[in-house]
């Protein structure tokens, strides 16, 4: 037994060693390698533009054809009914709205800051631009959303809805911050081809936001 | 009094790499190679490492061959957990005691018995990555992020006119997470009577699950789909019960007989940030219904839009048109768990042939079904018949007046908008698209011959077995269920269960086998 003993510790302290001292680097691998974990402005106004395009041009730009009595449903199809008749389901505008705050209006907020932090500020005037207008449609179709204390991930799991009256408010303020976030100087620098709207021309930008 | 000790060291590295390139338009047929495509293939790779290192002991001790004591221990590090926070401890405890050994008990009657209390208590890390968060890019070969309406081919990929892009993930991670723990408790008894003809197993367990680690959902509205959190909290009480017994047996024939009958109570005891109920579906969700947890309740609820009903349960209609109204608010429907499960082997052995069926059931349960509500809206439902196709009272059906009362309603309905062509059709509202899950079905059927020795006493072979089998051969699915194997489900064994997506049916087999042993 003694024996036993006098070869116990020795390989006991082995293993704790050999635990202590490399596990942390072995063990450091949790950074998904397929998908990156930082992105610049340039990389996150392209998906912004064509998301909010796929909305507003596709599925909302059918029910304002609909409700705006523009449009109906032809007589040998069915597959608009729901919105002819007025029958619309809670469901219906599911996809949009969650990929207009999940995708487009956290995506904007992350443009206002990073086009800041890296010396792009015309990127932060896009950024608020774009999160005024998807905020203006989405109050227009369903009223009162969620404004204020939207987009806070966990901070706030149950965001309450505001008022759209305060929100219409909100966002004029918004375009405002974004108008002078715009920057002219000698050094700055303009989006191109990965703005699909206006290509960097940042006086259409402020044209459209003065008029809307 | 024998005893071992073990002490041991476990590295697990898991790596998984995959290199994907998909050409859809070959120039000449036949030719299969990346060079031979008309346009540009889609190409994607995606890796995965997950590590965990552990350290364990066990000790094992028995006394004369009758009283056996095992303890174990174990400590784990995880890659997947947070770094600082990675590493978790869990032990077991098994004793188990064979009474008739013991006391000299065995006779002619009781052949065998033993019982055992088992505590183990097991720690499960995280999947990977979920404790960042990442950009994707909205690229074919990241369909989760692709920017579609839900039709196909109708959709932006990145890049886009050459244009790259990339998108804040939907999940958001998770630096707190902790590991999950299940706590077993089990009371075992084993009996064999008549020398071993009849058989008796029976068990009871007390599991309880802590800290289950879910991607449940969040509203869009905080700028997240969903995240991987430390969600829940549930038990599982349940009983098991195994017969055994040899009905028949004398030098050419024999019959062997087993039985098993399975009853889990499961019930969720506690949710992520003090909600009520959280959804598990992981983002799976289909018209008008969720797979939820909801506290005091059997895991995987269907969270499902209903038809609005009185007090009494008739579907209250619109006044106006005679149509069934939905009811505002979605309503629990029950569990896709069932209530228990059996199943039933008998085998009859004659000289050298050998047949042996199975029969299993579940009985209870829920299953939403796509095929149920595809079929509606197609007519090929045999329920969509009812009155030959024409105008009828909704059955079953009351008008609520304007002081709060019910009256009969008497106002026929178009039948092919009842079922198929609203918002409120039956094909569109979840409530009415759900199946009891219950089934009874013939397992397996085999039939097997085994060689004479004097066949193949030139060969190396010790035996040579021949055997015939069928799987899946009937079913009886219950009486609402015309559509589909309740086995069945589209998304895999995760948290989405009880959800037909149009499935395809289940495959009966039948096969031959020939087997050989040394």
């Amino acid at each position: 037994m003694k024996k036993i003993t006098r070869y116990i510790a020795p390989v006991t302290l082995c293993f704790v060693l050999l635990l202590n001292s490399c596990t942390k680097d072995y063990l450091d691998v949790n950074t998904d390698p397929n998908n990156p974990a930082e992105v610049t402005p340039e990389l996150l106004l392209p998906p912004v533009i064509a998301h909010t395009a796929f909305i507003m041009g596709g599925q909302y730009q059918i029910i304002g054809g609909f409700w705006s009595q523009y449009w109906t449903q032809g007589s040998t199809g069915n597959q608009y009914n729901a919105y002819d008749q007025y029958q619309v389901p809670n469901t219906t505008f599911d996809r949009q709205w969650t990929e207009l705050y999940s995708d487009v209006l956290t995506d904007c907020r992350i443009l206002s800051i990073k086009g800041e932090e890296t010396g792009k500020p015309n990127y932060s005037a896009i950024g608020y631009f774009l999160e005024a207008y998807a905020f203006h449609v989405l109050t227009d179709l369903h009223g009162d959303i969620p404004y204020s204390e939207a987009l806070q991930g966990v901070d706030n799991i149950s965001p309450h809805f505001d008022s759209q009256s305060k929100i219409y408010d909100e966002l004029i303020t918004l375009i405002d911050i974004g108008i002078s976030k715009i920057d002219r100087s000698d050094l700055a620098i303009y989006p191109d081809a990965d703005d699909f709207i206006f290509h960097g021309d940042m006086d259409l930008w402020e044209k459209v936001c003065q008029y809307s | 009094m024998k005893a071992s000790v073990l002490i041991g060291q476990n590295v697990n590295d898991r790596k998984n790499t995959a290199q994907v390139a998909t050409a859809n338009q070959l120039v000449i047929p036949g030719f299969y190679n990346l060079s031979n495509v008309n346009g540009v293939p889609t190409n994607s790779n995606a890796l995965a490492i997950r590590r965990l290192w552990g350290i364990y002991a066990d000790v094992n001790l028995a006394y004369k061959n009758y009283l056996f004591l095992e303890l174990t221990a174990r400590n784990d590090h995880s890659s997947t957990l947070p770094l600082d926070n990675n590493s978790y401890f869990y032990p077991s405890a098994n004793l188990s005691f064979v009474f008739t050994d013991a006391f000299k008990l065995s006779n002619k009657y009781l052949t065998f018995g033993k019982f055992a209390l088992n505590y183990a208590r097991v720690g499960k890390d995280a999947p990977p990555y979920s404790v960042k968060e990442i950009y994707a890019s909205p690229s074919t070969s990241n369909q989760a992020y692709t920017i579609t309406d839900g039709h196909q081919n109708v959709q932006i990929e990145f890049p886009y006119n050459g244009v790259a892009g990339f998108t804040k993930g939907n999940v958001l991670g998770n630096p707190n997470l902790t590991p999950e723990f299940t706590t077993a408790m089990e009371f075992a008894l084993d009996l064999g009577f008549l020398e071993d003809r009849i058989g008796v197993s029976f068990n009871y367990f007390n599991n309880k699950s802590e800290d289950q680690i879910i991607p449940i959902q969040l509203p869009a509205s905080t700028g997240f789909r969903a995240q991987f959190v430390n969600a829940a909290t549930m038990t599982n009480k349940g009983i098991e019960l195994l017969l055994r017994g040899v009905p028949v047996l004398n030098k050419n024939f024999k019959w062997e007989m087993s039985l098993n009958y399975s009853k889990v109570d499961n019930n969720v005891e506690k949710l992520y940030g003090g909600l009520n109920q959280v959804s598990i579906g992981n983002g799976t969700t289909f018209v008008g219904g969720d797979i939820v947890a909801a506290i005091g309740k059997p895991w995987g609820q269907l969270l499902v839009t209903q038809f609005l009903r009185d007090p009494e349960g008739h579907v209250v209609v619109d006044p106006n048109t005679g149509y069934p109204l939905t009811d505002p608010n979605d309503q629990l429907a029950g569990s896709v768990l069932p209530d228990y499960t059996a199943g039933m082997t008998n085998t009859f052995s004659y000289k050298s042939f050998s047949l042996s069926f199975t029969f299993d059931t579940k009985q209870g349960g829920l299953i939403y079904s796509r095929t149920k509500s595809t079929m509606t809206f197609s007519g090929t439902d045999p329920i969509t018949i009812y009155n030959n196709r024409e105008p009828f009272v909704v059955p079953n059906s009351v008008i609520q007046n304007p002081d709060g009362s019910y009256s009969a309603n008497n106002i026929q309905v178009d039948p092919f908008t009842y079922w198929a062509n609203s918002g409120n059709a039956v094909t569109n509202v979840a409530g009415e698209n759900l199946i009891d899950a219950s089934y009874i079905k013939l397992r397996e059927l085999n039939l097997s011959y085994v060689l004479p020795k004097k066949w193949i006493s030139k060969t190396p072979f010790g035996d040579v077995t021949v055997s015939v089998y069928g799987r899946n051969l009937w079913i009886k699915t219950a009486k609402d269920n015309h559509y589909l194997d309740p086995e069945v489900s589209s998304f895999g064994t995760g948290n989405v269960q009880g959800y037909d997506y149009g499935a395809l049916p289940s495959v009966k087999s039948i096969g031959g086998m020939v087997r050989f042993t040394f």
